[in-house]
């Protein structure tokens, strides 16, 4: 089966009078059509970039290269996506023109006055009572119920692939369930891919169908969602995982990762995590580990792994 | 034993100028609260609830509309002055974002000196002195006292702001969200801090989040709250094997974890 956006070797870097900045060296990925993919990894692992490039968001000073096909067809690699992919933001308060009601912002992207349209949309979010609520101001609206307009505003433009940013972040506990789960409802109901980008592990494990974790703006592992966060072969998303507080471990120290990601100036030589691995031998630092395949479907980059197979 | 924080009848209300309304909109309604010394009371609940409210009740940057405020014994509600200072200096308060907590164009070790400088007498010298021993018992090292926020992480910059709450030596720290806004792998060496400072220094903590998996590691005992009201409070371990009231139950049940 043909991916529905297959990303081969992206590179974005952003270049200041200062020096460059390197923010994602070298990523491949593919997201399939009606599967749910997340994208972990700590802030400045370059998460963000990847898919703002692919959307054409970044600013005009930001170099992106590699090569992109969307449904099997070739495609210039910056901001190819911009009419086939849409996005969800992190912060619907911000998302939302406060001064216009949510019906208009949504006829504004919709590109029709349809009420019905437009009640459809809300309603496929998971918004009860539309016709009421198309009069409504964003601030009338509740955290979670923003979420879903900016949802709705997203499904208006008729993506193929929805791009959902830290989506639960902002949210409380009890809404966080309910979005992951709408996420869920529009990939089985409309067949939509849908790129769940989020540095919450419990968020990725509860709809993902597949992860890839980043670091330095490589992908270290990727794989089946259930293989990658009950079996984890790279340093760095065991670490990740095991930074989560645990009931069972209640009080204990939990384990961190020393140091911080490193900064996209620096030249990296070696495997780029090595410098905060537990498990860092000397072959670590001679070359850049390349992804390996653990089991079927499975990949990660560390040299423990090359050195297993 | 007398708690160290003993709230009670306490009501918080926020009025609305706009509409001319006399009495004001509670957002924390007739709440009771102790916090015994030595203790890590977590206190959860969703947005709207009126925790960062009560936090700011506690630490008088909002005047109650009623109720007492107790701590050590000494009732806070209407204390000014001096004495008023003299309470505020044991107890401290760390915020939610870092950034914004630290001032943009001062360098840190600057800010970890300034709450010496308004609650004691210390020389200049005294006051440095001091700040670089708290900022080294927090893992900064000496350099870092010259960096301004923005050239710092943001685990570092979280533990600034936590070094100048330390700094005073207080007896209590209300934290409101510390870790929200770090990663988790951040966050889970700001919690091992935070509990070994605790045991070091014979710390309280009243600590606000909407975390439970946070609660549950590091509290003795969780507040609920929802709608400005304590709905259930318990023993940690209590609270998650058997949740009394609905809400808890709900609040609970719509947790996400990373367990399969």
């Amino acid at each position: 089966m043909t991916p529905l956006v297959d990303v081969c070797d992206l590179h974005v870097s952003f270049n200041p009078p200062a020096g460059s900045v390197r923010a994602v060296r070298g990523v491949s990925l593919q997201v399939n059509e009606g599967e749910i993919l997340g994208v972990v990894g700590e802030s400045g692992c370059g998460k963000t970039v990847l898919f703002r490039a692919l959307l054409g968001l970044l600013p005009a000073s930001a170099a992106v290269s590699g090569t992109l096909r969307f449904a099997g067809e070739l495609m210039p690699i910056d901001g190819a996506l911009q009419d086939a992919a849409a996005l969800v933001y992190q912060n619907p308060g911000a998302a939302l023109n406060p001064v216009f009601t949510i019906g208009r912002q949504m006829e504004i992207v919709a590109g029709t006055r349809d009420s019905e349209v437009l009640c459809s949309l809300l309603h496929q979010a998971g918004l009860a009572g539309p016709e009421r609520l198309l009069g409504s101001f964003p601030h009338e609206f509740s955290g979670g119920m923003k979420q879903r307009a900016v949802i709705a505003l997203a499904l208006a433009q008729d993506p193929r692939l929805l791009i959902a940013d830290e989506p639960t972040t902002a949210l409380d506990v009890t809404t966080q369930a309910q979005i992951l789960d709408l996420f869920a409802d529009l990939r089985r109901k409309r067949r939509l891919a849908v790129v769940l980008i989020s540095h919450d592990l419990a968020a990725i494990r509860r709809v993902c169908d597949r992860v890839v974790v980043l670091y330095a703006g490589r992908v270290v592992e990727s794989g089946d969602a259930d293989q990658v966060l009950d079996r984890p072969t790279h340093p760095y998303t065991r670490a990740l995982l095991e930074s989560v507080p645990r009931p069972e471990a209640a009080g204990g120290n939990l384990v961190s990762i020393p140091g911080s990601v490193p900064d996209g100036r620096e030249a990296i030589v070696g495997c780029a995590f090595a410098p905060r691995c537990r498990d860092v031998n000397e072959n670590c630092h001679g070359r850049q580990p390349s992804l390996r395949q653990v089991q079927r479907g499975h990949d990660a980059a560390c040299v423990l792994v090359e050195s297993s197979t | 034993m007398t708690p160290l924080l003993s709230v009670q009848g306490l009501r918080v209300g926020y009025t609305r100028r706009a509409s001319r309304q006399r009495c004001p909109n509670l957002v924390i309604n007739n709440l009771d609260l102790e916090v015994a010394k030595g203790e890590t009371l977590a206190v959860v609940g969703e947005s709207g609830a009126g925790k960062s409210t009560l936090a700011e009740a506690v630490t008088g940057l909002i005047r109650p509309a009623a109720g007492s405020i107790r701590f050590d014994g000494t009732e806070l509600v209407g204390l000014r002055g001096r004495r008023r200072r003299r309470i505020r200096q044991r107890m401290q308060m760390v915020a939610q974002n870092p950034l914004l907590a630290l001032n943009p164009r001062r360098p840190v070790g600057n800010q970890v000196e300034e709450p010496l400088l308004v609650h004691t007498q210390l020389k200049r010298s005294a006051r440095r002195q001091s700040a670089d021993e708290t900022l080294a018992a927090l893992d900064l090292s000496p350099a870092m006292r010259d960096r301004r926020p923005h050239e710092l992480s943001g685990g570092q910059a979280q533990r600034v702001v936590l070094a100048r709450a330390l700094v005073l030596e207080p007896s209590m720290i209300i934290f409101d969200e510390p870790t929200s806004s770090l990663d988790v792998s951040v966050q889970a060496g700001v919690l091992n801090l935070l509990q070994q400072l605790k045991a070091d220094r014979n710390l309280t903590y009243l600590f606000i989040t909407h975390d439970l998996g946070v609660a549950r590691h590091l509290a003795d005992r969780i507040a609920v709250m929802r709608f400005g009201e304590i709905v259930e409070q318990q023993g940690t371990r209590a609270l998650f094997e058997a949740p009394q009231h609905p809400y808890s139950r709900t609040l609970l049940d719509s947790s996400l974890t990373v367990q399969s």
